[in-house]
């Protein structure tokens, strides 16, 4: 066995992996490219300078099930990814073994040195991206940023800017069946938002009504990031070929299984928040909101029932 | 013939997911020069074992670090590295363990190279799992079949070192059944080989099968349908006109150079539902025609195919006269039959009430036109149709007062 056969036999030869020419751009970490754009820290001028976030495919589906395994508890993680102009791209998530309490404005020590020592072994490995900002679920309520996440992230922007929050919603996520994430930034302090046309006056979702004060107050403390997913020229083609075994999964859900316990828990809250309009005391609760709510209950229902026929005329019988 | 698979290996799309990225990520960076490392992409599988099916769950990159000297194993794996790894991934997810190893090529075969490698690994896990990965697959409908192949290695048995050779002659693009594959293990002295034989583990190909989790299957939809290809466009943060402000909104989708589309979720969720049973309809086509070829003498008998095939039509009808199945099912139908109509009892209610409001606004404004007009925003900001009507009476008022009939005010 010759040893320079060997070696030719078994290295990665690039002409194999399709890479498109942005493929490059952006899956290859150039530190010097990167502080240069920082140099200048054009967010000090411009608090809305990030408008924009691409999240790779890895990331997403990370941290995803991440936020899943938690859950009825909110779990965090860091990202990790680079900028681009104003955009910021995700390119890795990792998930930090912090138990999710009330109180996370610090994270704790032991996970201050597994990220460090993660960062380190990434670095060894190959990666070379920094930490470009953090993740956290919130099971159940919403994809906007509590008072405390909103303090954090302004200690985070001080500090290690560029940095971005992120928050999943795992519970809406499987009961509509779309991902559900936002991205923010907040502003530094004493900035005025201007009322622009990104705050919705009724928010693009309804947040529970326990919940709904702490959403009120700092609403306006911070901004949502338009949010776009991007995969590798690799990650398509092999899409493809995965969907082909994959499809079994799609047919074999339960919608109405899985989000039983949820459907029911926001039937109720929309009967409270019904009672609360109809008593005249509007503070937070809009009729918009509450067609809109009812709407989208029914129309998860429902497409849980269509997935319960379809299985039922496939492979039930007559 | 090539005995047939005993075992199987479930894998996880995110598992493939992590190393096509890993492929991608090496190959950028040793394009642009800027790779530090060897340009080997390995990385280690984490999963369970179970009897005789393996799942693999996750997977982390090696590294490997180039030995002086070459000879026959020019690459060394960083055990340090390693090890401190396994120990991070613990803590995160107790229940993984270290059960084998990825490494990417030009094909699905096991090359001279991997096997070396893939010793190093056995002393670290004697039956770990090989998992070939081929970065150079065709698309189109001419491969159906995921690029990649899993081996299992067996414990070590007396093997002709002619065996071992053969394999490691010609690495041709034949399917991997003509080739039986062999991996040197360490021998043990005491125990007596005859000459030309030495301890080897036989390589067997696992059959491979995808499974998800709930989460997962959601974010691998989202990566197949939602997410778009890296542009520079993209990278640049470029948008032409139709998609500046938009947020990504359960529900939409604002694509480039097409407004803003409003896709419902009930047509998205029936197009994927569509898709899927379209994706059985052809595999149950292929099938058929296999069975009548192998009726009319075209292809060859296969009773193991042939005993999938009764399997699945005796199983089918899944559930029939199952009085608790019925039940359950009728009290699905019921729930959703309910909820719907309480949707649509909360939107009428809600017509219901705009209109009363509106009708209130209209008599009230009609009935004291002759006065000035009074500000009737009591209701609240948040109908807006009763500031328009109002106002609308408001100009009403004002010309009645301009006629001179203020004084009853």
């Amino acid at each position: 066995m010759d040893a320079a056969d060997a070696l030719k036999l078994f290295e990665l030869d690039n002409n194999i992996v399709p890479l498109s020419a942005s493929d490059e751009k952006v899956y290859c970490y150039d530190g010097q490219l990167q502080s240069d754009q920082l140099d200048q820290r054009p967010w000090r001028a411009d608090p809305r300078y990030y408008r924009k976030v691409e999240i790779s495919s890895i990331a997403l589906v990370k941290m995803v099930m991440h936020a899943r395994s938690g859950g009825d508890i909110e779990v965090m993680g860091l990202m990790l990814g680079k900028v681009v102009g104003q955009t910021m791209v995700v390119l890795d998530a990792f998930a930090l073994p912090v138990e999710g309490t009330e109180t996370r404005v610090n994270a704790h020590h032991e996970s201050y040195e597994y990220m460090v020592q993660y960062l380190e072994q990434c670095q060894a490995a190959g990666r070379q991206e920094p930490v470009i900002g953090w993740y956290h679920s919130h099971p159940g309520y919403g994809c906007w940023l509590s008072g405390i996440d909103v303090e954090t992230q302004m200690l985070n922007q001080k500090f290690q800017e560029p940095f971005l929050a992120v928050v999943i919603d795992p519970k809406r996520t499987m009961s509509a069946g779309k991902v559900d994430l936002g991205a923010f930034r907040s502003f530094p302090e004493g900035h005025i938002a201007a009322k622009s046309q990104d705050t919705d006056s009724d928010g693009f979702q309804s947040v529970p009504l326990n919940k709904i004060e702490d959403f009120g107050v700092h609403a306006d403390k911070y901004y949502p990031l338009d949010v776009g997913y991007f995969k590798s020229s690799l990650d398509q083609r092999l899409m493809e070929r995965l969907w082909r075994k994959h499809w079994v999964s799609t047919l074999s859900q339960s919608p109405l299984i899985t989000n039983g316990e949820f459907t029911t828990l926001k039937m109720l809250e929309l009967a409270e928040k019904i009672n609360i309009f109809s008593k005249d005391a509007k503070k937070n609760v809009s009729a918009g909101q509450i067609i809109r709510e009812s709407d989208a209950i029914a129309e998860e229902v429902s497409q849980g029932y269509a997935s319960n026929m379809i299985k039922k005329r496939l492979f039930g019988g007559t | 013939m090539a005995s047939r698979t005993s075992g199987t290996v479930v894998v996880h799309p995110l598992v493939l997911l992590n190393i096509s990225e890993h492929t991608t990520r090496t190959a950028a960076q040793s394009k642009a020069g800027s790779l530090t490392n060897a340009p080997l992409v390995c990385g280690a599988l984490l999963g369970r074992q179970l009897e005789n099916q393996a799942e693999v769950f996750l997977s982390f990159e090696l590294k490997f670090n180039a030995r002086d000297g070459g000879g026959p194993a020019p690459y060394e794996l960083d055990d340090s590295h390693f090890l401190t790894r396994m120990d991070q991934m613990k803590q995160i997810f107790p229940e993984d363990e270290f059960i084998g190893w990825y490494v990417v090529g030009s094909s699905i075969q096991v090359t001279p190279g991997i096997a070396v490698l893939h010793q190093q690994i056995m002393r670290a896990l004697p039956t770990a799992l090989l998992l070939v990965f081929d970065a150079a697959f065709e698309t189109g409908d001419g491969g159906a079949a995921l690029p990649l192949a899993v081996y299992d290695t067996l414990p070590p048995t007396r093997v002709e070192r002619v065996k071992l050779q053969q394999n490691f002659g010609a690495v041709s693009n034949e399917s991997t059944a003509a080739v039986d594959y062999y991996v040197e293990s360490a021998s043990d002295d005491a125990i007596p080989l005859e000459i030309d034989t030495v301890w080897a583990s036989h390589l067997v190909p696992l059959r491979i099968s995808i499974d998800s989790g709930e989460a997962e299957r959601v974010a691998i939809e989202h990566v197949a349908h939602v997410s778009r290809p890296t542009t520079m466009e993209i990278m640049l943060g470029e948008e032409s006109v139709g998609g500046a402000s938009s947020m990504v909104v359960a529900g939409q989708e604002s694509e480039q150079n097409v407004p803003v589309v409003l896709t419902s979720r009930m047509a998205t969720f029936l197009s994927s539902q569509r898709n899927a049973v379209d994706m059985l309809y052809r595999d149950i086509t292929v099938l058929k025609a296999y069975v009548g070829e192998v009726i009319s003498g075209e292809a060859p008998f296969d009773p193991e195919i042939m005993q999938l095939v009764q399997r699945m039509l005796c199983n089918r009808p899944v559930v029939q006269n199952d009085e608790m199945f019925d039940l359950a099912m009728m009290q699905e139908e019921t729930n959703f039959h309910m909820t719907a109509y309480l949707a649509n009892i909360t939107t009428t209610a809600s017509v219901v009430r705009n209109l009363a409001l509106r009708s209130n606004a209209a008599l009230s404004a009609a009935r004291n036109k002759h006065q000035p007009y009074v500000n009737t925003n009591r209701e609240g900001g948040m109908y807006d149709g009763s500031s328009g009507m109002s106002s609308m009476f408001g100009g009403g008022g004002r010309h009645a007062r301009q006629r001179g009939f203020g004084h009853f005010r």
